[in-house]
């Protein structure tokens, strides 16, 4: 089955038993829903060979006293969740994810430089990570624009605090480390969010399951290049993505960004087979 | 836990939380590994690689990560990983109860680096006869490097090798009159032994 619809209804829950692919027609697709099962079957949005090209949202809606979905007695499953005990496969479009700076800004200024080449747009979303002693001295700022040819990137709004920068990496003074800030893109095309209410987030949980026939269900999934932003939930350990006793399946989490979450951006607990490279997981 | 890979990845702004329950504390660091289920120990976790990643912004540690077997040089378990910008410290290694008791004798730790951290870059306080570290650097840290032992015992040994610790650098803490933190820094700490050992994580309240 494919889902072609720019912005679904709210659902109250979604169970998975076949297969659910996003249509890749050039159309932004919203799926929005208090629960998401994937359960005997599989979630695809884009494939390997062909990302998606288009916007791919799912909002997670609900609020903190909200139904729970109930999995086993040994999981806190809770509400507002991705949960998967089939298979899950996202790809999104690959971008430019980090680089650093390459000179000093301070307090108040509205213009980074960075590398020039990257594929860095307006209304993209950047992270500056601290420099300095200060570990509370990060900013978050969206492009107004980005000059492919020199690097300079103009904010949104100006810095709060010093970041350090220069035009050449200090790895060769300092036995191979980069002192230099980082800056990191934090804008997918393919996005998973929780709804912004009540303070509570949404969640991706990956783990397995048998049914009463005996069938074991083994959570997988596969993220690349996926956003993950405004999800996790307070005074709990339901961390943006979850992986608990996901113990038969295989997981890959590459290229991807979970941020401006409200407690745990990650949480791999007696969980096996599982691969993170190339990820961000920032603000939690 | 078994066969999981973390590499080539960045973790940052990770903030102490306040929990509702005031007797509960919450275990803090940006990446904690294998390290928060038992607290005194760590619990086992197997085939595990943790390499090139790096921590910044971070509460408590960048990292807490299992050591390595004494004499091993291939081991990816935690390796070429850097933290900065931390309050607290840039790395907290531990013995690995994985491999049974042979780190309660002797454990090490080795490539790693860390600056700006407000506690040392390479910090560890935990139940073992001997410590070794060897490649790190650590620079302008505020607390300097500490590597103790801990538990019984009558030959307790602390060894350093092949590690370069800097002092300040271009990337200043003062730019301005602003946001200017200017603490005295140390680049290591006397080795020592301390015969309780401390937990992983802040168990509680204090």
């Amino acid at each position: 089955m494919f889902l072609d619809l720019e912005e679904t209804p709210v659902l109250k829950s979604l169970e998975i038993n076949g297969r659910l692919t996003f249509m890749q027609n050039g159309k932004n697709i919203h799926l929005r829903s208090k629960q998401i099962l994937v359960r005997a079957g599989e979630l695809l949005i884009g494939n390997v060979t062909h990302p998606f090209e288009a916007n791919a949202t799912i909002t997670l809606h609900g609020v903190q006293k909200e139904e729970t979905l109930v999995l086993s007695n040994s999981i806190t499953a809770g509400n507002k969740i991705l949960a998967v005990i089939g298979n899950v496969k996202f790809y999104g479009k690959p971008r430019s994810q980090m680089t650093r700076l390459t000179a000093t800004v301070f307090s108040g200024m509205s213009e980074i430089s960075v590398e020039p080449g990257l594929d860095w747009k307006t209304g993209d979303e950047i992270y500056l990570a601290p420099t300095a002693m200060q570990n509370e001295h990060s900013d978050y700022r969206t492009i107004v624009d980005y000059d492919e040819e020199s690097g300079i990137v103009k904010l949104n709004k100006p810095l709060q605090f010093y970041h350090w920068g220069a035009p050449l990496s200090t790895a060769a003074e300092y036995n191979g480390v980069d002192m230099r800030g980082e800056v990191v893109l934090l804008s997918r095309n393919v996005k998973i969010r929780g709804e912004d209410v009540d303070s509570w987030g949404g969640q991706v949980l990956v783990t397995d399951f048998f049914e009463t026939d005996g069938t074991w269900r083994k959570g997988s999934l596969i993220f690349d290049n996926v956003q993950i932003y405004n999800c996790s939930q307070q005074d709990t350990y339901n961390s943006a993505i979850r992986f608990e006793a996901a113990i038969g399946g295989y997981s890959n989490l590459t290229n991807s960004v979970v941020h401006g979450s409200m407690a745990w951006s990650a949480n791999f607990y007696r969980s096996n087979n599982i691969y993170v490279a190339n990820s961000y997981f920032i603000g939690s | 836990m078994r066969n999981f890979t973390l590499t080539n990845s960045f973790v940052a702004d990770v903030r102490q939380r306040k929990l509702l329950s005031l007797s509960v504390v919450d275990k803090e660091t940006c990446v904690a590994i294998c390290s928060y289920e038992l607290n005194l120990f760590g619990s086992p976790c197997f085939d595990i690689t943790i390499t090139n990643n790096i921590a910044a912004g971070c509460f408590f540690a960048g990292f807490i990560a299992p050591g390595d077997e004494c004499n091993s040089t291939t081991s990816l378990k935690f390796r070429d990983n850097i933290s900065h910008s931390n309050l607290g410290a840039g790395a907290l290694p531990y013995p690995d109860v994985s491999l049974g008791t042979n780190q309660n004798q002797c454990y090490q730790v080795a490539n790693f680096k860390s600056y700006k951290t407000t506690l040392p870059c390479v910090a560890a306080f935990y139940h073992t006869k001997e410590i070794r570290a060897y490649n790190l650097t650590c620079i302008d840290q505020e607390k300097g490097l500490n590597l103790q032992t801990a538990g019984e015992g009558e030959k307790l040994v602390s060894k350093l090798y092949d590690s370069f610790i800097y002092g300040e650098t271009a990337a200043d803490d003062c730019p301005n009159t602003a946001n200017c933190r200017c603490k005295k820094k140390e680049g290591l700490m006397l080795f020592g032994h301390n015969k309780q050992g401390k937990d992983l994580h802040i168990p509680s309240p204090s």
